[in-house]
């Protein structure tokens, strides 16, 4: 190297400097000092500037006393709760994507539509004004919003809907939490002033119907859960036939979709009869066994589609507990009508709890980046393959399932992947605004954890121990984006 | 040719922006520097860690004054030193403090800063400069206190009791309840209350008491400890809530949540955002939504804004025998590492003096520290200008001296993750549990949290084994309906109990 290099050297190397100081200063010093605090007893009360008590190696038993403590599963099994909203924020997003990639531009019929629909609005909300019925400040306000962003949609065009939607994402999550509670209200929240008339009309007619009634749609409700693990098995079975999908990716498959039959063991609305749902996984799983032993024609890796897999399995799954969770409440409802239905407590409430705080990230994540991600595939998707699929008269169904779907598979894995780093890191701001962590540590989540036992109580051994653990499932995600993720893309 | 001359222009533009930018920050950081208080003055300045409330700021003004008239003057005349307050909440607090950067006082808990190191002993310079326990409540001696030696003095005190908007009861022709009451006659007031109310008012919520989340301690520890037991027994090594006494009180809080005597978890989060000093109780008192809330004296710094505030009356906590209340301070304490220590604990001599005392009972920010500027006191006692506050300030005086007790604390415990007291009454309230399984939850999750602190605290661990030894010989007096002698009573409340029922053993008559 000479002289003239070494100066472009250490020219390149000053201007980098600020950074790596920086990302030296409070990233990767820190980060290190974490993981060696992580085997250490380092204990403020112990260990500051006006103690002089040696710190000691322990080896692994923050670790062992962590995994040894029931409420880090819990708070790990909370943590994991909150995740299974992932599919409904990626969906969401998606939705709107493809709503906002639609095109509201003025001059067309749409716009005389959207007019009309507000003059509408308008009429009905002066009806109920003078009626008596449009009183309550709530029901102002909601048609009151309606209307503006329908007449401001028709003028503005998209760029008003899309400044809308991305509004969550960059409104300070505090506000928004606090924003939320105060929605969450259970006597003056606008959410519960919403449904306590709906319900209020709703109790006499329950109460009305013959309980069998509910029996049945409960029934019919858990058979739709059945139906759609049978549909979701046949489907893998199909893929692994025809050479789409590995081995293991069908065994993944069908562990993920057997974990609510499992689950509905102890969850079934219908007592004693929990072993149906065990038994058909076993059979499910039975079926598989035998179908594999018996061979495929055409074979693939043993990974093949392990994402997709991952990925619409998971999301059966995730409608699969929604099913059975509809069950119990349909099986309940007579019970609950009888005393008259009440809106829930929302966050006051343990059961409560973890859905309202999933329902609020749901909001968030709809108008997110991942709707920017969405919105930016979309307008990559050549506009060649929807003259082919036009051509082959497909359907708008048939061309999002086969032209938009599959050209977005990147992007939905990749926002996947990211919203599970997220959602298992997250929890923290929320529990800490709206919960504090309860009821009764409902909402307490690992990240919130972390926080209380290394600044509560001054642990930051055991503290770290944990942001290192959470680290390692986070890592496990990364890795596996890595492995599958592009594989994924190109399947 | 164009291109190379367009980036030679970029190169040698990007190199003089990268000299100016530090030249700049250099430049920012001195003006920074020299701007500082420390750096506008000869003196020296200090710093005290505390919340940015409007009357710190006229606390510091009046303590630069009674530098001057007590003499500890610089020579121009002005005030020796001077005092800057820098607002930082509890978690910069604690960071600071520990990482050697803590400032000169810090507003802290004795129980939770003592152990950590960070706090200066300031018995020697308590006794010279007459700042101490026997100048303020006895009851906080164990907030002040750590091992017998002095680390803080409050700034100001409140005894936590039921404040009862008068005119409320009145509306619904009722006498406001009496100063002292039963657990029954608090029933039967309540029931009547909330009947009338739903009579008069059918359309509106209003409950007999609010008991705010995060304080329902300041009313279920007075009444669990009217009947005898407390948090943590008498040698603070062991959690003791699975009794039947405090499941009976699980039951009680239940009864009432559900005869509308209390809001429930759901009531609670359906009130107003409402913020500042007591929150949105404060509205639901003065518009009585609340027949009572549970508070101290510093809430009449809200309630005196209110254009026709609401006459008042005092109740302490319903008791089953041993009246008592709970007692806090925001202390302030020395930090180990100021740097003028010796000028620092000026600042304690001035709070337990007259300007500051009598700044605290004119402005009604608690009880003033030192009680003897308020005993005897008309300012105090019954305030010209507020005749509707009744007898609301002797009484709260007269309950912080003579039955005022300190928040249960055992210096074994540090909660892991959870307040469990609340997460086991929590999981009672949600129907999770029994009164009886919460009760036991409660005790087991405690007495854990307390074995995980030993585990990382080896250091605490002789003088629990000492204390478990005692605790061995108190339960087998105790069997015996013996006397326990006080030396080995380290839990404050049991020291009174003991002695208010004839069961404690002075050192004295043990010497006999």
């Amino acid at each position: 190297m000479n002289k003239k290099d070494t100066r472009k050297l250490l020219c390149g190397l000053a201007f980098l400097l600020p950074n790596i100081s920086g990302f030296l200063a409070f990233m990767a010093i820190p980060l290190l000092m974490s993981l060696v605090m992580a085997f250490t007893n380092w204990n403020l009360e112990l260990h500051n500037v006006f103690r002089n008590e040696p710190i000691q190696f322990v080896g692994l038993q923050n670790f062992i006393r962590l995994f040894t403590e029931p409420d880090f599963f819990r708070y790990l099994r909370n943590t994991l709760f909150f995740m299974m909203g992932i599919p409904f924020g990626v969906a969401g997003s998606l939705c709107a994507a493809l709503l906002l990639s639609s095109n509201f531009g003025g001059g067309s019929r749409k716009v005389w539509a959207t007019v009309l629909v507000t003059v509408l609005l308008t009429v009905s909300l002066s009806a109920l004004v003078v009626t008596g019925l449009g009183s309550t400040a709530m029901t102002i306000l909601f048609t009151g919003i309606i209307g503006l962003i329908l007449v401001a949609g028709s003028t503005g065009g998209q760029s008003v809907y899309r400044t809308l939607f991305y509004f969550p994402h960059f409104t300070s999550g505090v506000a928004t939490y606090i924003l939320w509670k105060k929605m969450y209200s259970p006597e003056n929240g606008p959410i519960n002033q919403g449904l306590r008339p709906v319900l209020d009309n709703l109790t006499p007619k329950v109460n009305a119907m013959p309980v069998g009634i509910w029996t049945v749609v409960s029934g019919l409700l858990l058979i739709g859960m059945i139906a759609l693990y049978i549909r979701e098995l046949r489907k893998k079975l199909h893929d692994w036939r025809d050479g789409d999908a590995g081995t293991l990716s069908l065994s993944i498959a069908t562990l993920l979709i057997s974990i609510p039959l499992f689950a509905a063991r102890n969850w079934m609305p219908f007592n004693g009869w929990g072993w149906i749902t065990v038994l058909i996984a076993l059979g499910g799983a039975a079926f598989l066994v035998r179908a594999v032993l018996k061979g495929r024609s055409y074979t693939c890796t043993i990974d093949d589609g392990l994402a997709d897999a991952v990925v619409l399995c998971g999301a059966a799954m995730v409608g699969m507990f929604i099913l059975l969770g509809l069950s119990r409440v349909a099986h309940g409802l007579p019970a609950m009508a009888a005393d008259g239905l009440e809106p829930p407590n929302w966050i006051a409430d343990y059961y409560w709890a973890k859905p309202s705080i999933m329902l609020m990230g749901f909001w968030g994540s709809i108008g997110s980046n991942n709707m920017l991600l969405y919105l930016a595939g979309i307008s990559n998707v050549s506009p060649e393959l929807y003259e082919a699929a036009d051509i082959d008269g497909a359907n708008s169904k048939q061309r999002f399932w086969y032209v938009t779907w599959p050209q977005l598979s990147n992007i939905t894995f990749f926002i996947l992947v990211m919203a599970c780093i997220g959602g298992l890191q997250g929890g923290f701001e929320m529990a800490r605004t709206m919960t504090q962590g309860g009821p009764a540590g409902a909402t307490t989540t690992l990240s919130y954890y972390v926080y209380v036992e290394g600044f509560a109580t001054g642990r930051l051994g055991y503290a770290s121990a944990v942001a290192w653990t959470l680290f390692c499932m986070i890592l496990v995600i990364t890795m596996f984006n890595w492995r599958f993720g592009n594989r994924y893309t190109n399947d | 040719m164009l291109d190379f001359t367009l980036n030679r222009i970029g190169y040698t533009l990007v190199q003089k922006t990268f000299i100016i930018v530090p030249f700049i920050l250099v430049i920012a950081s001195l003006v920074n520097f020299f701007t500082q208080p420390d750096q506008q003055t000869d003196r020296p300045v200090l710093y005290w860690k505390s919340d940015a409330n409007p009357q710190r700021y006229e606390q510091i003004e009046l303590f630069h004054e009674w530098l001057v008239e007590n003499g500890h003057t610089a020579p121009d005349g002005g005030p020796a030193f001077y005092l800057q307050l820098d607002a930082a909440n509890n978690q910069s607090k604690l960071i600071q403090a520990v990482s050697g950067v803590g400032g000169d006082i810090l507003d802290a808990g004795v129980s939770g800063y003592q152990p950590l190191g960070v706090l200066r002993d300031l018995t020697q310079e308590g006794k010279e400069m007459g700042f101490g326990v026997e100048n303020t409540y006895q009851g906080l001696a164990h907030e002040l206190t750590h091992n017998g030696k002095l680390y803080a003095y409050p700034c100001n005190v409140t005894a936590w009791s039921l404040w009862c908007n008068v005119d409320t009861f009145e509306r619904y022709g009722m006498e406001p309840p009496p100063e002292s009451w039963t657990v029954e006659e608090f029933e039967r007031i309540g029931r009547e209350f909330v009947r009338r109310a739903k009579e008069q008012d059918p359309d509106r919520r209003v409950f007999f008491i609010m008991l705010e989340p995060g304080r329902e301690n300041y009313v279920i520890m007075p009444m669990l400890r009217s009947q005898g037991l407390d948090m943590f027994n008498e040698t603070l090594t062991a959690c003791i809530l699975d009794d039947p006494r405090y499941v009976e009180l699980l039951k009680r809080l239940q009864k009432w949540i559900d005869e509308g005597l209390l809001p429930s978890s759901s009531d609670l989060a359906s009130q107003t955002a409402e913020s500042g000093y007591g929150g949105g109780k404060m509205s639901g008192l003065y518009n009585g939504s609340y027949g009572m809330i549970v508070i101290g004296r510093w809430s009449l710094i809200r309630l005196r804004e209110y254009e026709n505030p609401p006459r008042l009356s005092l109740s302490s906590v319903p008791s089953e025998g041993f009246e008592n209340l709970i007692l806090t301070a925001r202390t302030a304490t020395l930090y180990a590492g100021s740097d003028h220590p010796e000028l620092a604990v000026l600042f304690f001599k001035y709070m337990a003096d007259r300007s500051y005392n009598e700044f605290i009972i004119e402005g009604s920010d608690g009880l003033p520290p030192n009680p003897e500027f308020a005993v005897d006191n008309p300012a105090y006692l019954s305030p010209p200008d507020h005749p509707n506050e009744g007898n609301t300030h002797a009484l709260e005086l007269k309950w912080a001296q003579t039955i005022g007790l300190p928040n249960p604390h055992s210096p074994y415990y540090k909660s892991t993750g959870q307040n469990w007291s609340q997460y086991g009454r929590e999981r009672f309230l949600n129907g999770l549990s029994t009164a009886e399984e919460a009760a036991a939850e409660t005790q087991k999750r405690m007495n854990a949290a307390i074995q995980v602190t030993l585990e990382a605290t080896p250091g605490l661990r002789p003088q629990y084994e000492a204390d478990r030894k005692l605790q061995v010989k108190i339960d087998a007096l105790k069997t015996e309906g013996k006397p326990i002698p006080r030396e080995w009573i380290r839990n404050p409340f049991y020291v009174d109990y003991y002695r208010s029922i004839g069961q404690l053993l002075e050192p004295e008559q043990s010497d006999e």
